[in-house]
This record gives structure tokens, sequence and C-alpha cells, in this order.
């Protein structure tokens, strides 16, 4: 008879609960920032999650999980055709930026480029949220959304240029 | 770092405030996710007792024919998953799946009446989408419309954005709609998704059109976890008045009330043949 093994192995849905549990609020955060309202962030945030719980048992790797779960959200939120893609823009009628800039008008640019977001294509503000939300570098947005450095790069101008249209030329 | 850079981040961060944990949110995950297993264990059940039948029947009905071996397709993978939440609540399977018609010689399947609802560019539509051999071409079909978006081209195949139908993004891919004639795209955003995905309802499934014996399968290379629906060569699918057949040399798309179409291949691109 042989001794117990020594590695516990924790019980796969008790794993999941403990990752939903430690990560839901910033997984959350990302969903809205690629969605840009509540409603459909939670249903992406739990598209998510259910791929990621139907992936778990075979997940060699739970370190790595986090990662599978924003590479799938990003994923996810690019491939949807329909259910996030039929958004009506705020900014059809966006307000001019004219003047000295002062503390008012950097929060009014926060706003500006926010509802500027929704006027990017979904692969182009993915790629905004994992530059700059998530702090990716390109070869890792790349990889995330399962395209070229090239398209990665395209991708960036083209969003950072129509973002600074609607700021109505910002230094940078 | 730049102005436009914190701004953005600045704006990212100032919008998505964090809210109070869900305590509810991996239930509901693992209640569906407990679902789709079940949606799944209950389409390779079935597939087994059809295959079952199939075996019973050969063995019993054909004479000299001991043992009848099914090549089955691969399997899509339960990592293709993509669950909506909306869809997969409070409903259940539905009992009146409309089926594909398929020709007598199994080479033409008729999807005019099943499909994913989507946004097409001239209202809503039924799509079904569907991957080339290679999996460089991921393609759409539906009633009003047909187009291919190439993973790769040979150099010089893919024109300069400047011919595109759109006004922004990059080339997708040679596109047909409705009675105007084939033309390059452009977009930010890819239109097609041939991969396989769980739906409680089989009509509107994004791949209604496939089943084991008239597609293929295989892992998607960009991404094994997703599975490709693949239009095999020699296959062709119609919906209206809009096909689409592929051939080793390539993919074409056809109006056939007006004539205009496209071939696309990794080499060449030919609109309107």
């Amino acid at each position: 008879m042989t001794a117990p093994s020594p590695t516990l192995e924790l019980a796969p849905e008790l794993d999941f609960e403990s990752f939903v549990a430690s990560h839901q609020v910033r997984l959350r955060r990302y969903a809205l920032a690629l969605t840009g309202n509540g409603s459909d962030a939670d249903d992406l945030l739990q598209t998510t999650l259910v791929k990621v719980y139907l992936a778990w048992n075979r997940m060699a790797d739970h370190e790595h999980v986090v990662g599978y779960a924003r590479t799938t959200m990003a994923r996810a939120y690019v491939s949807a055709w329909r259910r996030w893609g039929s958004r009506v823009s705020p900014t059809e009628h966006l307000p001019e930026v004219t003047g000295s800039r002062s503390d008012a008008d950097v929060t009014s640019d926060r706003d500006l480029i926010w509802r500027g977001l929704d006027r990017l294509g979904r692969r182009q503000r993915a790629v905004v949220v994992l530059r700059y939300f998530e702090d990716y570098d390109l070869a890792a947005i790349a990889d995330a959304l399962g395209i070229t450095q090239g398209t990665v790069k395209s991708q960036l101008s083209r969003a950072l240029t129509n973002l600074r249209e609607i700021l109505g030329g910002v230094e940078s | 770092m730049n102005n436009l850079d914190d701004l953005i981040r600045s704006s990212l961060n100032e919008h998505t405030p964090a809210t109070a944990p869900d305590g509810g949110l991996a239930g509901r995950a693992k209640a569906v996710g407990r679902r789709v297993r079940m949606v799944q264990a209950g389409g390779v059940a079935l597939l087994a007792v059809v295959l079952s039948v199939g075996v019973i029947w050969g063995v019993t009905t054909l004479p000299g024919r001991s043992q009848s071996i099914v090549a089955a397709s691969p399997q899509p993978g339960p990592a293709s998953t993509s669950v909506a939440p909306s869809e997969s609540a409070g409903s259940s399977p539905s009992a009146t799946a409309v089926r594909p018609s398929t020709s007598a010689d199994g080479k033409v399947r008729d999807v005019s009446k099943l499909g994913a609802p989507a946004d097409g560019q001239e209202g809503e539509m039924l799509v079904n989408y569907f991957a080339s051999p290679t999996g460089n071409f991921h393609c759409f079909i539906s009633t009003v419309g047909a187009g291919c978006t190439g993973q790769d081209w040979d150099a010089g195949v893919e024109p300069s954005r400047a011919v595109c139908k759109g006004s922004e993004g990059g080339v997708m891919g040679p596109e047909i709609w409705g009675t105007a004639n084939a033309a390059w795209e452009c977009g930010t955003d890819p239109h097609s998704f041939p991969f396989f995905y769980d739906s409680e309802n089989p009509d509107e499934s994004p791949v209604a059109w496939w089943d084991e014996s008239f597609g293929e399968s295989a892992p998607w290379s960009v991404d094994p976890t997703q599975t490709l629906a693949i239009l095999p060569y020699g296959k062709t699918l119609v919906a209206g008045d809009f096909s689409c057949t592929m051939a080793k040399a390539g993919v074409s798309c056809h109006n056939s009330a007006t004539g205009s179409g496209f071939k696309a291949s990794r080499a060449k691109v030919e609109l309107n043949s």
C-alpha cells in the first residue's frame, strides 16, 4: 500500500470560485473598458467566465488563468459581431475643444476620450484597451487577439489618429 | 509618455470604477457551463446512437459487410464555446430545428432559412460562416450578401485601402452585397467567425450549415482552442441568390440574379468574374 500523495489537488469547482472571487472586480473593469457600458460588460464577463469554467479542468497551470481570461474576453468582444456591435454611438455630436487648457478641460478631455472610444471599431478599441488599460506591449496584444504585430501597429495608429481628431488637436 | 497616452490611461481608469463583488457570479457561470456540457454530451450521445444504428443497419442488411466503419470528422472542441447567457438562460433546445436541404449528390446545401441573426448592410439577415480547408479564408453567406476575409495574401494581392468601399480600417477582403458588384471591403473588425459556438437553438448557430456529412473541422492555427467549421473542396453553400463554392483554386461567391461575384485565392482575387 502506498502512502497518500502529499500533493493536494483542490476541487476544481472550489478553485474556480476562488478565481472568480479574487479577480472578478478587475475583470469587470476590463470588460467595461471594452464594451463601454455596464450591461454589456456584465454579459461579456459572464460569457468569459463560462469559457474559463469549461476550460478549467484542461488547464495544466492555473497560474496563467488570469491571462487566459483576458485573452478570452478580448477575443469574445472582438468576435461578437452582433451582440456588442450595434450600440448607439453617443459621440455623434462632440463639443469642440478650443482655447487654453484648464483642469476642467482635462476632465472634459478624459470624457471625450471615453466617448470617443465608441467611435472605434471593436478591434481598434480592444487594441487600445489592451495597450493602455492592461499595459500590454505590441507582441502581447498580437498574441491576445490572434493578429500580427503589424496589424496591431496599424490598428493602434488609426485609433490614436481618431482619438486625436476627436480631441481637436491635443498635443501629443 | 505623451499627453494623449496619459489621457487615454486616465480616461480608462476613471470610467471603469470598481464595483462591489457579485457573490453569485461564479455560480451563474458554472450553471451555464453545466448546461453547455449537457448540450455537448447530448450531442455526442445522439451521434453515438446515430452511428450505432448505422452500424447495426450495415451489419444486418448489407450482405458480405460484416463491419461498417464510419470515419467521423473531428469533433468541435469544447474550448470553442461561446455562450450567450441571454440565449442560454431559460430556453430549451429547439425541437423543430430547420434543417438545411442538400442536393442529391451531396455537394450543394441551401442555408437560406437558417443561421445566426446579424446586422448586414441592408438590415438584419441570417448569416452562416465557413472557413476554407487551409483556414486562410473566413467567409460568410446570407440571402443578402457574401464575402471572405483573407488571413494572408501573397505579396501584391491585397490592394491599397484606397480601393475599399468602407471609409476606415484596413482591407478585409472581397464582398458582394445585394445587386451591387463585388468589391473590396474595408473595416476594422472581421466579418466572418467560422467557429463552433454553443447555441441551444441550432437554427441560430452561425455555423448552422455544418454537420459531419457535409462539413469538416480543424483547430484554428492562430488559436487552437477554437475549431474552424470548414467547407470542403467541391462543396457549395447557397442562400437565396447567393452561392459560395470551395475549390482548391480558391473560394468563389456569386449572385445568380446579377451574375456578379468574386473568386479569391491567396495568390489572386478576381472581382466580378
